[in-house]
Protein backbone atom coordinates (compact mmCIF):
# COMPACT_ATOMS: atom_id res chain seq x y z
CA UNK A 1 0.00 0.00 0.00
CA UNK A 2 2.81 2.34 0.93
CA UNK A 3 4.66 1.56 -2.24
CA UNK A 4 1.54 2.43 -4.21
CA UNK A 5 1.05 5.81 -2.64
CA UNK A 6 4.73 6.58 -3.03
CA UNK A 7 4.75 5.66 -6.70
CA UNK A 8 1.79 7.93 -7.21
CA UNK A 9 4.06 10.92 -6.53
CA UNK A 10 4.16 11.31 -10.28
CA UNK A 11 0.64 11.03 -11.79
CA UNK A 12 -0.93 13.96 -10.01
CA UNK A 13 1.83 16.27 -11.09
CA UNK A 14 1.59 14.89 -14.61
CA UNK A 15 -2.07 15.91 -14.69
CA UNK A 16 -1.02 19.39 -13.60
CA UNK A 17 1.62 19.49 -16.32
CA UNK A 18 -0.88 18.46 -18.99
CA UNK A 19 -3.33 21.13 -17.85
CA UNK A 20 -0.69 23.82 -17.98
CA UNK A 21 0.45 22.61 -21.38
CA UNK A 22 -3.16 22.72 -22.52
CA UNK A 23 -3.32 26.44 -21.75
CA UNK A 24 -0.34 26.98 -24.04
CA UNK A 25 -2.71 26.42 -26.97
CA UNK A 26 -3.35 30.15 -27.11
CA UNK A 27 0.35 30.71 -27.64
CA UNK A 28 0.81 27.89 -30.14
CA UNK A 29 -1.72 29.48 -32.46
CA UNK A 30 0.68 32.39 -32.89
CA UNK A 31 3.97 30.51 -32.68
CA UNK A 32 3.66 26.80 -33.53
CA UNK A 33 7.39 26.04 -33.30
CA UNK A 34 7.05 24.11 -30.05
CA UNK A 35 3.61 22.66 -30.82
CA UNK A 36 4.86 19.23 -32.01
CA UNK A 37 6.75 18.76 -28.74
CA UNK A 38 3.65 19.60 -26.74
CA UNK A 39 1.46 17.24 -28.74
CA UNK A 40 4.06 14.49 -28.46
CA UNK A 41 4.24 14.92 -24.69
CA UNK A 42 0.47 14.57 -24.41
CA UNK A 43 0.31 11.62 -26.82
CA UNK A 44 2.81 9.66 -24.78
CA UNK A 45 0.69 10.16 -21.68
CA UNK A 46 -2.18 8.32 -23.43
CA UNK A 47 -0.31 5.11 -22.71
CA UNK A 48 0.71 6.09 -19.21
CA UNK A 49 0.78 3.18 -16.79
CA UNK A 50 0.62 3.17 -13.04
CA UNK A 51 -0.12 0.43 -10.52
CA UNK A 52 -2.96 2.55 -9.20
CA UNK A 53 -5.77 2.13 -11.70
CA UNK A 54 -7.66 5.28 -10.73
CA UNK A 55 -4.61 7.46 -11.18
CA UNK A 56 -3.79 5.82 -14.48
CA UNK A 57 -7.30 6.60 -15.74
CA UNK A 58 -7.03 10.15 -14.49
CA UNK A 59 -3.82 10.82 -16.40
CA UNK A 60 -5.00 9.15 -19.63
CA UNK A 61 -8.35 10.86 -19.53
CA UNK A 62 -6.76 14.24 -18.95
CA UNK A 63 -4.25 13.64 -21.76
CA UNK A 64 -7.03 12.69 -24.17
CA UNK A 65 -9.26 15.59 -23.35
CA UNK A 66 -6.40 18.08 -23.48
CA UNK A 67 -5.29 16.67 -26.81
CA UNK A 68 -8.73 17.34 -28.26
CA UNK A 69 -8.84 20.82 -26.76
CA UNK A 70 -5.43 21.74 -28.16
CA UNK A 71 -6.04 20.23 -31.57
CA UNK A 72 -9.37 21.99 -31.95
CA UNK A 73 -7.56 25.27 -31.60
CA UNK A 74 -4.52 24.34 -33.67
CA UNK A 75 -6.03 22.01 -36.27
CA UNK A 76 -4.75 23.98 -39.26
CA UNK A 77 -1.23 24.00 -37.88
CA UNK A 78 -1.31 20.28 -37.24
CA UNK A 79 -2.23 19.44 -40.82
CA UNK A 80 1.41 19.62 -41.92
CA UNK A 81 2.33 17.11 -39.22
CA UNK A 82 -0.31 14.56 -40.25
CA UNK A 83 2.29 12.01 -41.32
CA UNK A 84 4.10 12.30 -38.02
CA UNK A 85 0.83 12.14 -36.12
CA UNK A 86 -0.17 8.99 -37.95
CA UNK A 87 3.12 7.38 -37.03
CA UNK A 88 2.69 8.38 -33.42
CA UNK A 89 -0.90 7.17 -33.39
CA UNK A 90 0.21 3.78 -34.70
CA UNK A 91 2.71 3.51 -31.89
CA UNK A 92 0.18 4.57 -29.30
CA UNK A 93 -2.56 2.28 -30.53
CA UNK A 94 -0.28 -0.72 -30.89
CA UNK A 95 0.53 -0.40 -27.21
CA UNK A 96 -0.96 -3.50 -25.59
CA UNK A 97 -2.31 -1.57 -22.62
CA UNK A 98 -4.55 0.58 -24.76
CA UNK A 99 -6.19 -1.99 -27.05
CA UNK A 100 -7.20 -4.47 -24.38
CA UNK A 101 -10.95 -4.38 -23.77
CA UNK A 102 -12.11 -3.80 -20.21
CA UNK A 103 -9.21 -1.46 -19.77
CA UNK A 104 -9.86 2.02 -18.51
CA UNK A 105 -8.15 3.52 -21.52
CA UNK A 106 -11.38 3.49 -23.53
CA UNK A 107 -12.16 7.13 -22.97
CA UNK A 108 -8.71 8.38 -23.82
CA UNK A 109 -8.73 6.16 -26.89
CA UNK A 110 -12.00 7.68 -27.97
CA UNK A 111 -10.64 11.14 -27.37
CA UNK A 112 -7.65 10.22 -29.46
CA UNK A 113 -9.79 9.03 -32.36
CA UNK A 114 -11.89 12.15 -32.08
CA UNK A 115 -8.73 14.16 -32.54
CA UNK A 116 -7.77 12.15 -35.58
CA UNK A 117 -11.24 12.39 -37.07
CA UNK A 118 -11.30 16.11 -36.44
CA UNK A 119 -7.93 16.53 -38.14
CA UNK A 120 -9.04 14.44 -41.11
CA UNK A 121 -12.14 16.58 -41.45
CA UNK A 122 -10.06 19.74 -41.38
CA UNK A 123 -7.68 18.27 -43.97
CA UNK A 124 -10.53 17.50 -46.35
CA UNK A 125 -11.92 20.97 -45.94
CA UNK A 126 -8.53 22.50 -46.68
CA UNK A 127 -8.06 20.35 -49.75
CA UNK A 128 -11.42 21.40 -51.08
CA UNK A 129 -10.65 25.08 -50.81
CA UNK B 1 -14.14 38.21 -3.25
CA UNK B 2 -15.27 41.77 -2.63
CA UNK B 3 -11.74 42.94 -3.25
CA UNK B 4 -11.59 41.10 -6.53
CA UNK B 5 -14.87 42.69 -7.50
CA UNK B 6 -13.49 46.10 -6.65
CA UNK B 7 -10.41 45.54 -8.78
CA UNK B 8 -12.60 44.39 -11.64
CA UNK B 9 -14.64 47.58 -11.45
CA UNK B 10 -11.50 49.69 -11.29
CA UNK B 11 -9.84 47.96 -14.22
CA UNK B 12 -12.95 48.34 -16.31
CA UNK B 13 -13.16 52.06 -15.72
CA UNK B 14 -12.26 53.62 -19.08
CA UNK B 15 -10.86 56.80 -17.56
CA UNK B 16 -8.57 55.02 -15.14
CA UNK B 17 -7.45 52.76 -17.97
CA UNK B 18 -6.68 55.67 -20.22
CA UNK B 19 -4.56 57.31 -17.55
CA UNK B 20 -2.86 53.95 -16.78
CA UNK B 21 -3.07 54.73 -13.08
CA UNK B 22 -3.62 51.14 -12.07
CA UNK B 23 -0.67 49.59 -13.82
CA UNK B 24 1.76 50.29 -10.99
CA UNK B 25 -0.41 48.17 -8.68
CA UNK B 26 -0.38 45.12 -10.94
CA UNK B 27 2.72 43.46 -9.39
CA UNK B 28 1.46 43.72 -5.80
CA UNK B 29 -2.05 42.69 -6.83
CA UNK B 30 -0.64 39.73 -8.69
CA UNK B 31 1.51 38.50 -5.81
CA UNK B 32 -1.41 38.88 -3.39
CA UNK B 33 -3.62 36.87 -5.72
CA UNK B 34 -1.04 34.13 -6.10
CA UNK B 35 -0.90 33.70 -2.33
CA UNK B 36 -4.65 33.80 -1.84
CA UNK B 37 -5.52 31.63 -4.80
CA UNK B 38 -4.02 28.44 -3.36
CA UNK B 39 -6.84 26.06 -2.54
CA UNK B 40 -7.18 25.20 1.14
CA UNK B 41 -6.75 21.67 2.26
CA UNK B 42 -9.98 22.00 4.18
CA UNK B 43 -9.66 19.12 6.62
CA UNK B 44 -6.12 20.00 7.63
CA UNK B 45 -6.09 23.78 7.39
CA UNK B 46 -9.48 24.49 8.90
CA UNK B 47 -10.27 21.63 11.23
CA UNK B 48 -6.93 20.63 12.64
CA UNK B 49 -4.36 23.35 12.17
CA UNK B 50 -2.97 25.31 15.08
CA UNK B 51 -2.43 28.60 13.30
CA UNK B 52 -4.05 31.77 14.66
CA UNK B 53 -5.93 32.03 11.36
CA UNK B 54 -7.85 28.85 12.06
CA UNK B 55 -10.73 30.55 13.81
CA UNK B 56 -11.22 33.05 11.02
CA UNK B 57 -11.14 30.27 8.47
CA UNK B 58 -13.61 28.21 10.45
CA UNK B 59 -16.00 31.13 10.75
CA UNK B 60 -15.74 32.01 7.07
CA UNK B 61 -17.53 29.00 5.63
CA UNK B 62 -20.15 26.65 7.05
CA UNK B 63 -18.56 23.55 5.63
CA UNK B 64 -16.36 22.27 2.84
CA UNK B 65 -19.14 22.43 0.24
CA UNK B 66 -19.73 26.05 1.08
CA UNK B 67 -16.02 26.68 0.67
CA UNK B 68 -15.95 24.94 -2.71
CA UNK B 69 -18.86 27.02 -3.92
CA UNK B 70 -17.14 30.18 -2.75
CA UNK B 71 -13.88 29.12 -4.44
CA UNK B 72 -15.74 28.44 -7.65
CA UNK B 73 -17.25 31.93 -7.68
CA UNK B 74 -13.99 33.56 -6.73
CA UNK B 75 -12.09 31.81 -9.47
CA UNK B 76 -14.67 32.85 -12.00
CA UNK B 77 -14.10 36.41 -11.03
CA UNK B 78 -10.36 35.92 -10.92
CA UNK B 79 -10.31 34.59 -14.46
CA UNK B 80 -12.03 37.72 -15.67
CA UNK B 81 -9.64 39.94 -13.74
CA UNK B 82 -6.62 38.10 -15.13
CA UNK B 83 -7.76 38.66 -18.69
CA UNK B 84 -8.27 42.34 -18.05
CA UNK B 85 -4.88 42.67 -16.37
CA UNK B 86 -3.19 40.93 -19.28
CA UNK B 87 -4.82 43.35 -21.69
CA UNK B 88 -4.06 46.39 -19.53
CA UNK B 89 -0.33 45.79 -19.24
CA UNK B 90 0.83 42.84 -21.35
CA UNK B 91 4.56 43.39 -20.81
CA UNK B 92 4.59 43.25 -17.04
CA UNK B 93 1.81 40.65 -16.97
CA UNK B 94 3.80 38.18 -19.03
CA UNK B 95 6.94 38.80 -16.98
CA UNK B 96 5.03 38.31 -13.73
CA UNK B 97 3.45 35.14 -15.03
CA UNK B 98 6.81 33.77 -16.10
CA UNK B 99 8.39 34.53 -12.74
CA UNK B 100 5.49 33.00 -10.84
CA UNK B 101 5.48 29.80 -12.87
CA UNK B 102 9.25 29.52 -12.56
CA UNK B 103 9.08 30.04 -8.82
CA UNK B 104 6.25 27.57 -8.25
CA UNK B 105 7.78 24.91 -10.45
CA UNK B 106 11.20 25.19 -8.88
CA UNK B 107 9.78 25.16 -5.37
CA UNK B 108 7.07 22.55 -5.79
CA UNK B 109 7.67 20.91 -9.16
CA UNK B 110 10.02 18.21 -7.99
CA UNK B 111 9.08 16.99 -4.55
CA UNK B 112 11.46 14.51 -2.93
CA UNK B 113 10.52 10.84 -3.44
CA UNK B 114 10.04 10.39 0.30
CA UNK B 115 6.97 12.64 0.34
CA UNK B 116 4.18 11.16 -1.76
CA UNK B 117 2.14 13.65 -3.72
CA UNK B 118 -1.60 13.29 -3.29
CA UNK B 119 -4.55 15.47 -4.21
CA UNK B 120 -4.08 17.43 -1.00
CA UNK B 121 -0.29 17.82 -1.01
CA UNK B 122 1.05 21.30 -1.12
CA UNK B 123 2.89 20.72 -4.43
CA UNK B 124 -0.36 19.76 -6.08
CA UNK B 125 -2.32 22.63 -4.57
CA UNK B 126 0.37 25.18 -5.33
CA UNK B 127 0.72 24.17 -8.96
CA UNK B 128 -3.05 23.83 -9.30
CA UNK B 129 -3.40 27.47 -8.31
CA UNK B 130 -1.42 28.41 -11.43
CA UNK B 131 -4.01 27.00 -13.81
CA UNK B 132 -6.68 29.68 -13.63
CA UNK B 133 -4.14 32.45 -13.86
CA UNK B 134 -2.05 30.88 -16.61
CA UNK B 135 -4.95 29.85 -18.82
CA UNK B 136 -6.76 33.17 -18.66
CA UNK B 137 -3.70 35.33 -19.04
CA UNK B 138 -2.56 33.43 -22.10
CA UNK B 139 -5.91 34.01 -23.75
CA UNK B 140 -5.24 37.73 -23.68
CA UNK B 141 -1.45 37.90 -23.91
CA UNK B 142 0.36 38.58 -27.14
CA UNK B 143 3.10 36.01 -27.69
CA UNK B 144 6.46 37.44 -26.65
CA UNK B 145 9.78 36.29 -25.23
CA UNK B 146 8.33 35.68 -21.79
CA UNK B 147 5.48 33.54 -23.07
CA UNK B 148 7.98 31.57 -25.12
CA UNK B 149 10.05 31.05 -21.99
CA UNK B 150 6.94 29.81 -20.15
CA UNK B 151 6.29 27.32 -22.94
CA UNK B 152 9.87 26.05 -22.83
CA UNK B 153 9.68 25.79 -19.06
CA UNK B 154 6.52 23.70 -19.15
CA UNK B 155 7.82 21.45 -21.89
CA UNK B 156 11.06 20.77 -20.06
CA UNK B 157 9.41 20.26 -16.67
CA UNK B 158 8.93 16.55 -16.21
CA UNK B 159 7.53 15.47 -12.84
CA UNK B 160 10.12 13.33 -11.08
CA UNK B 161 10.16 9.60 -11.59
CA UNK B 162 9.78 7.66 -8.40
CA UNK B 163 11.28 4.28 -8.96
CA UNK B 164 10.39 1.10 -7.16
CA UNK B 165 13.92 0.89 -5.75
CA UNK B 166 13.68 4.35 -4.27
CA UNK B 167 10.37 3.68 -2.65
CA UNK B 168 11.53 0.52 -0.95
CA UNK B 169 14.77 2.03 0.24
CA UNK B 170 12.92 4.74 2.10
CA UNK B 171 10.98 2.39 4.28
Amino acid sequence: MRTNSLRSAQPILIVRRITLLESMRHYWVADPSTLPRGIEAMLTYLTFTDPDNALQTQVRKKAGISLVTVSKKTAKLLVQHVAQLTEMSKTVLSNPSITAPQQVSERSERAFWETRAFLAMKCTKLLQT
Amino acid sequence: MLQLNMWLVLFRDPQLQAAQLLNIHIPSLFSAIMIANVKLNYDVDVYSSSTPLREILEESWDDEDEYKKWLHDTRGMLSMLMRIVAVADPASASLLLQNTIYQKLSEHGSPPPSTPVTETSSSNLQIESLQVVCDNMLVALKPDQNVKAICEMLLSWVPPQVSEDNSTSHY
